[in-house]
């Protein structure tokens, strides 16, 4: 039957294994590639929500500002100055989108 | 290891400028513990050298997924099981024995390892142990050789204290009754 003498342990290792082994495993460790700063995905349609909207801001004044200064000042009614916003509004639309998309965000989740 | 010195390695591992030497001091706290844990299931010396270093290179290329959810040594010991079965399965594909014919593959690694410093009783429960079912071997072996608690073996094996009791009862009665037949 089962006794306490049955408990010895009947494996040995080579001399010194356990010390070699604690050195030589240091050496065949695999390089860690920089590890990438994860950014919330908030954070990230944030930072180029605001970087868009200054693009977009920016883009009204300076066509506003060539219209009014324009030799064919065109008028808001005949809408190529609406248009030209809502097509700006558009890409600026089409672009988070794309962004986000890009962004891989599954990997990107804040936990 | 104390709960507070394995808070601080933790702690160590997550930082990139600490991590090496972290690890360093991972492998030299637990490289024996794990050893054994993997020597009695794959059951060669050779065979344990290679699991252990597998092991340790798990370790290392998972430590930022190691979440503090369980503790580390739970995490460490998974890895290590887990090696030890995928290289078993492994060795039996390459010689095209069934997965499940643990019996005389382990055997002949029993019977072929130089470093078995075994006498006649010890290698017949060694043998009885072998007639076991791989999950059977794992609970007598944590349990019998290095009383491992209940709860501890629960987390490990993820099943239950229970289940793990009874499973450890059956495998007692097995072991006997191999051990009470004639050579």
């Amino acid at each position: 039957m089962l006794n306490d003498n049955d408990k010895r342990n009947p494996f040995r290792v080579p001399e010194n294994y356990f010390e070699n082994f604690n050195l030589e495993i240091m050496d065949k460790l695999p390089e860690k590639a920089p590890s990438v700063k994860k950014v919330p995905l908030w954070r990230s349609i944030t930072t180029w929500s605001a970087a868009a909207a200054v693009f977009v801001a920016v883009s009204l004044v300076g066509i506003n500002y060539l219209e009014s200064n324009s030799s064919h000042p065109t008028s808001i009614e005949s809408g190529s100055t609406t248009d030209t916003t809502a097509s700006l509004e558009n890409d600026y639309y089409d672009f988070i989108e794309e962004e986000a998309t890009l962004l891989a965000y599954k990997d990107s989740f804040y936990e | 290891m104390t709960e507070e010195a394995e808070h601080k390695l933790i702690d160590r591992l997550q930082d990139p400028k600490e991590q090496k030497a972290a690890f360093s001091d991972l492998v030299k706290a637990f490289s024996e513990q794990l050893y054994w844990q993997i020597r009695k299931m794959v059951l060669s010396h050779d065979d344990a050298n290679d699991v252990l270093q597998n092991t340790f290179i798990k370790i290392w290329t998972n430590l930022d997924s190691f979440r503090g959810d369980a503790k580390l040594v739970t995490w460490l010991y998974r890895i290590a099981i887990n090696e030890s079965i995928t290289f078993i399965n492994k060795q039996k594909q390459s010689q095209n024995i069934a997965i499940d014919d643990d019996d005389s593959f382990l055997l002949s690694k029993l019977e072929g390892d130089s470093y078995f410093d075994g006498d006649e009783a010890q290698l017949k429960l060694q043998k009885a142990i072998l007639t076991l079912p791989e999950k059977q071997r794992i609970v007598f072996n944590m349990k019998y050789f290095d009383d491992m608690k209940y709860e501890d073996m629960s987390k490990i094996l993820d099943t239950s204290v229970g289940a793990l009791k009874a499973s450890y009862h059956h495998a007692v009665k097995k072991i006997e009754e191999f051990l009470s037949l004639p050579n």
